[in-house]
C-alpha cells in the first residue's frame, strides 16, 4: 500500500519552497484526493470539504517557503487540511467540541466488547455494497471530530501513529488510545448491523452451503 | 472470574495487536488467551474486519473532474490541470472560433496567440504545429 510515506513520490523541497509551480501541481495533483476524502469524512458536505481543500493549499502556498522539512510534507499538508476542517466543524457544530470532555475520555477504561458475533463470513458484496456502504458512513459519522480524526488519518490514510500525532499535535500515546477507542466503537456498530443481517440471512446461506 | 478478568486486561492491546506493533512478551499472553477464549477471537477478527472494510469504501473516493478543475483555477494552476483520465473525445478546432469559451476548462476564452495559433490564455488548450 503506498500507505504512510504517500508512495514512492517524492517532491523536491527545494523547487517547492522557491515557489516552482509545477512541482506545486504535481504536489496537489498526487495529494488532493486524500485530503478531500480526509475533509468530507470529517464534515460531511462536499462543498464545504471543497472548501477545506482550496484552503489547504492555498495556506501551503503561503507557508511553503518557511516549511522547514521537519516533517513530511504529506503530514505536514494533513495537518493543515485538519485545522481547516476542525476550524469549519466548530463554526458548524459548536456542540461536537467540548475538549474536556475529550480529554476525560482519554483517561476513561474502555468499554468491554458487547457485540460478540462472527460477521466476519459475510459475503464482500453483502459487507461494502448499497445498504452496508450508507450505514459504514454513518457509523464514521458518529464518532466524536476527536476520535474520527485519529481513525481517519490512521487506518483510512495509512498515516502511521507518528505521523497521526505529528499531524493532529497529540502524544503518541492519545493517538493509540483514541484509535483503539474510535475502532472498538466502529466494531460494536457494525457488529450490531452485520448480525442482524446474519441472522435474517441464516437459512439462505445454510442453503446455499451445502 | 480469572478468564474475564483476562478478557478485560486484553481490550488495552488489542490495537497494537492488529496493527502488528505489539511487544513479543504480551504478545504472547495476549496469544495465548486468545486459544482459549472464543469470545475475544470473535473480537479481534472483527475488530481486523471492520478496519478493513471502511479502507476497502473509502479507496475509491475522490474529488470530481469539476471540483478539480476549481481547484487549480483557485490555485492559479491552470495550465497545469491533468487531463482526466479515459477516453476524452479530441475535440476538433475546426468548430472552434475565437471568442468562444474554451471546451477544455471552460475558463478561458479562446484566442490568437503571437502565431496565429487558436489558443485558450488559462489553460494552453488550443492548436499545436502546423495548421493549414
Ligand atoms: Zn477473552
Ligand atoms: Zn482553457
Amino acid at each position: 500500500m503506498s500507505g504512510s510515506k504517500s508512495g514512492t513520490t517524492s517532491y523536491s523541497l527545494t523547487a517547492l519552497r522557491a515557489g516552482d509551480r509545477a512541482e506545486f501541481s504535481h504536489l496537489v495533483e498526487s495529494t488532493s484526493d486524500s485530503i478531500y476524502r480526509l475533509a468530507l469524512r470529517m464534515l460531511g458536505s462536499p462543498q464545504d470539504a471543497e472548501d477545506v481543500v482550496q484552503e489547504t493549499y492555498l495556506k501551503a502556498l503561503r507557508a511553503l517557503p518557511g516549511f522547514e522539512g521537519r516533517s513530511n510534507i504529506t503530514t505536514w499538508l494533513y495537518r493543515i487540511a485538519m485545522n481547516e476542517a476542525l476550524m469549519m466543524l466548530r463554526k458548524r457544530k459548536p456542540e461536537a467540541f467540548f475538549l474536556e470532555d475529550m480529554e476525560k475520555e482519554d483517561e476513561e477504561e474502555f468499554s468491554e466488547p458487547y457485540q460478540i458475533v462472527d460477521w466476519c463470513c459475510l459475503p464482500e458484496n453483502e459487507l461494502i455494497s448499497g445498504e452496508s456502504r450508507k450505514f459504514l458512513d454513518t457509523a464514521v459519522a458518529k464518532l466524536s471530530p476527536a476520535l474520527r480524526a485519529v481513525f481517519l488519518l490512521r487506518d483510512v490514510e495509512k498515516l502511521s501513529i507518528q505521523e497521526t500525532a505529528a499531524a493532529l499535535n497529540l502524544s503518541e500515546t492519545a493517538v493509540k488510545t483514541r484509535l483503539l477507542r474510535a475502532r472498538l466503537k466502529l466494531r460494536e456498530e457494525l457488529s450490531e448491523y452485520f448480525g442482524e443481517r446474519m441472522k435474517s440471512g441464516l437459512e439462505p446461506m445454510l442453503g446455499q452451503a451445502g | 472470574m480469572m478468564e474475564e478478568h483476562n478478557c478485560r486486561i486484553m481490550i488495552s492491546v488489542l490495537g497494537e495487536y492488529v496493527d502488528g506493533t505489539l511487544g513479543a512478551e504480551l504478545c504472547a499472553d495476549l496469544e495465548r488467551h486468545l486459544a482459549t477464549c472464543p469470545n475475544c477471537r470473535v473480537v479481534v477478527n472483527t475488530l481486523r474486519k471492520t478496519v478493513e472494510i471502511i479502507q476497502e469504501i473509502s479507496a475509491d473516493e475522490a474529488m470530481s473532474q469539476e471540483a478539480r478543475q476549481r481547484l487549480f483555477a483557485r490555485l492559479d494552476l491552470m495550465e497545469y490541470l491533468p487531463k482526466p483520465p479515459g477516453a476524452e473525445p479530441e475535440r476538433s478546432m475546426l468548430h472552434i472560433r475565437p471568442g468562444e469559451p474554451c471546451p477544455q476548462c471552460r475558463i478561458g476564452v479562446m484566442d490568437y496567440d503571437g502565431m496565429l495559433s487558436l489558443v485558450c490564455p488559462v489553460c494552453g488548450f488550443g492548436e499545436g504545429g502546423c495548421f493549414t
